[in-house]
């Protein structure tokens, strides 16, 4: 049999090379253009640093909403015309709204690249001309449909249930970007408008732009067309952990439209930028990613004690989230949680071993490598880099970050942040079903 | 009077852009004026202030051209095995997919657990790796090998970069030649399938209305209609899997898909190696068509939902028919993109809906056209009328002009990407291999819908929306909807949600299973 981590490391890393070029406009935007040119196709990218963490009292829901207001009607784009020209152009789109960020994104022929300019500059300067009570009431029954769509499908709840248990108390993240339906229904055209006036300014966003272009050109005619997009304001500053902020540990259940039982460990984290989230990351592959995981191995692969395992490091611009799934339609709740605390027990008290880091430093660096093959991916990729490092090229730094990850570091995260005394848990049982874990309360979402 | 769209994008009517800054000026500087020449007047005008973009209307957009994609190179590995090879410049990885016809049909003429777990199982263990070091030998080279048996092709596909390429070509070999479907990973397999139909299925609404709707198309004892029968799994054995995976190569013909930046010099000889005995010289074996689709209209009720869910099927023109161009065009009206008709008067009109997701399917001699939409349960009957009231619309009056334009634009931007990726090229070539299609052919198909008119539109609508083999599914709380359905499409027949997963129920085919 070959020797896999000898043919492994016979085959090296290549980087692929990113030449990013960054430009910031007079009026504050952020440009980065990045020539890649296998296919006809440009990706464009436009981040605003507004995210649910962001919305004031009666107002949970408003930055979801308002991503979708973006696409109606601005100054000199007629109703739905933001939609209708790209794709009789050629062109896909959408956009994502999340706790920290909302980011428009699309893909277009190269010849449509000034027609996709001309649309978001119109949207970013001239939105609130579109900003009118039709377009919000329609919208907000269109959000409230993708609300109640997503909440009744089976476990359709269970991550923004699972977010409250660790951004307990007064956090900043703990209601989902999809918002409450009291505020949703209560938004009105100010409240709309004064949110485009504080967060939908040039200096509050990013633009990204990779495929076949030229890059000089390309950022002249970004100049062009957001050459008329004014500076506004600055946006206030965002909100970070309240002070004194501390995580209150939680035991809850859902009651589901489901048939089998599952289990969620939380751990409130680190944010993304953490020096342990590389670790933190690997440790979670090391637990479960497949055959020859720990997690995997001990209740799925070598016993039949669950039919469904996961093991997550999900880092926010905040904080993050370290969590722990486990499911089974006839494996008790506490039996599997007993089963996973005791996978956890070994990592904190023997450690993992070196071969085990290799392989998923490795796993995390290929997919890194695999994010630059794609106009979309790449520019999503130089995206993150430059919210994480402040540049758009952090391939290389993202690879030494895993590759210095010791058996040793994981060990430590795992005492650092896994303690079994300081993480939540959320069982979801079949409606009237009593096998929840003992003492578990029932949370429901606002 | 507002000029059609495709005339604003073409810039001819209305739209003037605005002429883009030279390149070679400062790249972020707002345009500068040009001086004014010195004229013979003795009062300078004011200098002019910086010209912003012309917003006035839309910067003009020609429609993209269709990429003159290359002819795949063919070899002959052995007598029933093609390859087909095409070259992506830049592409880290390799993509193979070895399609072995004759699949599920050939082998026990139908989709059995026998035929699906033989190809789901394949790529566990083998003969040289057992399962944890197949995985971890994956994982270390980089590399993914994953099979499939379906109806007709026994599938297997190879993603690996270009220095793992020789490993994965002989782990290939491997996975082909001696898989040996350890007991308790087939026993698991077994046990994971029982709790999907069994369980997890008949609680979504989607997966439940989808299968509704396949019954629907097929009778019971078409290969693609059989009732599943969980029962059965048990009886499934390694040595049953063995056997089946060791005749499934003989079946018929095989096509081999090689895509990446590597030259025959590099995979000629490990791929010939890595086949050897695999296809037969054979014709691919054939496959019946389904009866035709029957109007009809059943429900299912999930009593704890409070969405429900409508599912539309029509018959619809295979690929190869000679309405397949115009019905593309048709297609792409209806649903091709956020703003096609359903969503739009749907979701951006009524708000009824997230969002409608509608397309066509096309095999190369039939297809099914199906719309999916997730409404609040009051709003069933709303939801049914609009989305019918649509198909009766366009079956009147075809597509229009700028439809037909956009639909041409987004097939040409659709194919401009097929060279992407490795995997992204090697599934292009696979499709047009697998309907047996030359590119330049289907290039030319793509480009007529440029000279599609709206009457021929109306023409093939008329044809194949007019109600005629209408399946109608609805999903959703039995006490919320029943009146709705019935004053919208009539009388339902009722389904239980496990009999609509598994197939068991009378789909009016004049037999119940």
């Amino acid at each position: 049999m070959p020797p896999p981590a000898a043919a492994a490391a016979a085959l090296g890393i290549a980087l692929p090379s990113l030449s990013p070029v960054v430009r910031t406009l007079d009026n504050g935007l952020t440009v980065i253009v990045e020539r890649h040119a296998r296919t006809d196709e440009v990706a464009l990218y436009v981040k605003y640093r507004v995210g649910a963490r962001d919305e004031l009292p009666r107002e949970k829901g408003l930055a979801h909403l308002f991503e979708h207001l973006m696409f109606e009607r601005s100054a000199h784009v007629p109703q739905d015309g933001f939609d209708t020209l790209l794709t009789a152009a050629g062109g896909w789109n959408n956009a994502y709204t999340s706790h920290d960020e909302t980011v428009y994104h699309m893909v277009i022929p190269s010849g449509a690249l000034d027609l996709a300019l001309f649309l978001e500059s119109d949207r970013m300067g001239f939105l609130d001309a579109g900003l009118d009570a039709a377009n919000l009431d329609n919208q907000r029954g269109v959000v409230l449909q993708e609300r109640a769509t997503g909440f009744d499908q089976p476990y359709g709840k269970v991550w923004d249930l699972l977010q409250m248990t660790v951004a307990t108390g007064d956090h900043p993240s703990r209601i989902s970007p999809i918002g409450t339906v009291a505020d949703v229904e209560a938004f009105d055209l100010p409240l709309v408008r004064g949110f485009w006036d504080r967060h939908y300014t040039p200096q509050n966003a990013v633009l990204v732009i990779v495929g076949n272009v030229d890059p000089d050109a390309t950022l002249a005619a970004v100049a062009h067309w957001f050459s008329d997009v004014p500076a506004r304001a600055a946006p206030a500053p965002r909100p970070g952990l309240p002070a004194g902020w501390t995580f209150e540990p939680q035991n809850v259940v859902l009651e589901d439209n489901v048939d089998d039982r599952r289990v969620l460990l939380a751990w409130p984290t680190v944010p993304f930028t953490h020096p342990d989230a590389p670790a933190l990351e690997i440790l979670s592959d090391i637990l479960s990613n497949g055959r020859g995981t720990r997690i995997d191995d001990r209740l799925y692969y070598n016993a039949d004690l669950a039919t469904e395992t996961g093991a997550w490091q999900e880092g926010g611009e905040l904080d993050g989230a370290f969590i722990v799934l486990a499911a089974s339609p006839s494996t008790p709740l506490p039996r599997l949680v007993k089963a996973l605390d005791r996978e956890l027990a070994r990592v904190r008290d023997q450690g993992v071993s070196a071969a085990e880091v290799e392989r998923a430093a490795r796993g995390r660096i290929y997919s890194l490598l695999d994010a630059t093959e794609t106009v979309d991916s790449r520019a999503e990729t130089l995206l993150a880099c430059h919210d994480a490092h402040g540049a758009p090229d952090c391939l290389a730094a993202e690879v030494d970050a895993y590759r210095a990850v010791t058996a040793d570091d994981v060990r430590r995260v795992a005492r650092a942040w896994l303690d079994p005394r300081r993480r939540s848990t959320l069982s979801v049982v079949p409606r009237g079903d009593a096998g929840a874990l003992p003492g578990a309360t029932p949370l429901e979402l606002p | 009077m507002t000029p059609p769209l495709a005339l604003m994008l073409l810039g001819a009517a209305f739209a003037r852009p605005a002429p883009l800054p030279s390149p070679l000026a400062s790249p972020l500087a707002s345009p500068t004026p040009e001086p004014t020449p010195a004229a013979a007047v003795e009062d300078p005008p004011e200098p002019a202030a910086p010209a912003g973009p012309d917003r006035s209307a839309p910067p003009a957009v020609a429609p993209a051209a269709f990429f003159a994609h290359p002819a795949p190179e063919v070899f002959t590995l052995s007598p029933g095995v093609t390859v087909h090879w095409v070259r992506v410049p830049g592409a880290r990885r390799v993509s193979v997919v070895v399609n072995q016809w004759g699949g599920a049909a050939a082998l026990d003429g139908e989709l059995s657990w026998r035929a699906s777990l033989t190809g789901g199982l394949r790529d566990v263990a083998t003969a040289t790796w057992d399962a944890p070091a197949l995985a971890a030998h994956e994982e270390a080279l980089d590399m993914d090998v994953w099979t499939q048996t379906q109806l007709r092709v026994d599938t297997y596909e190879i993603d690996a970069t270009q220095a793992a390429f020789g490993p994965a070509l002989e782990l290939l070999r491997s996975v082909l030649a001696e898989p040996t479907y350890p007991r308790a990973d087939l026993s698991r397999a077994a046990r994971d399938l029982r709790l999907h139909h069994g369980l997890q299925a008949p609680r979504d609404a989607a997966t439940v209305a989808q299968r509704v709707l396949q019954y629907a198309r097929h009778p019971p004892d078409h290969p693609n209609g059989r009732p599943l029968d969980l029962d059965a799994l048990g009886a499934v054995r390694p040595a049953h899997l063995r056997e089946a995976a060791a005749r499934l190569g003989a079946l018929g013909p095989t096509d081999v898909i090689v895509a990446g930046d590597v030259s025959p010099a590099d995979w000629l000889e490990p791929l010939r190696a890595a086949l050897p005995g695999l296809g037969a010289d054979l014709p691919r074996p054939p496959l019946a068509d389904p009866p035709p689709l029957r109007a009809r209209v059943f429900a299912v009720d999930l009593p704890d939902n409070d969405q429900a869910l409508v599912l539309v099927g029509h018959p619809a023109p295979g690929r190869a028919h000679p309405d397949a161009t115009a019905y593309r065009a048709v297609d792409f009206a209806l649903g091709g993109a956020f703003l096609s008709r359903l969503n739009k008067v749907l979701r951006e009109q009524h708000g009824l809906t997230y969002g409608v997701h509608a397309g066509w399917s096309p095999s190369a001699r039939y297809g099914l056209w199906q719309a999916e939409v997730d409404v609040a349960e009051q709003n069933v009957q709303r939801a049914l009328e609009l989305l019918l009231a649509e198909l009766a619309a366009i079956s009147e009056s075809g597509a229009t002009a700028d439809e037909i334009a956009t639909a041409a634009n987004d097939a040409a931007a659709s194919w401009n990407t097929a060279f992407q990726t490795a995997s992204s090229a090697a599934a292009f070539y696979d499709e047009l291999v697998a309907t047996e299609v030359p590119v330049a052919e289907r290039r030319a198909a793509l480009e007529a819908l440029r000279a599609v008119t709206p009457d021929q539109t109306r023409e093939v609508a008329a044809r194949w929306f007019s109600g005629e083999g209408r399946v109608i599914v609805v999903v959703g709380d039995r006490k919320a909807i029943e009146d709705q359905v019935r004053a919208a499409v009539g009388e339902p027949v009722w389904i239980d949600a496990k009999a609509a997963v598994l197939g068991q129920f009378d789909r009016g085919f004049g037999a119940a299973p």
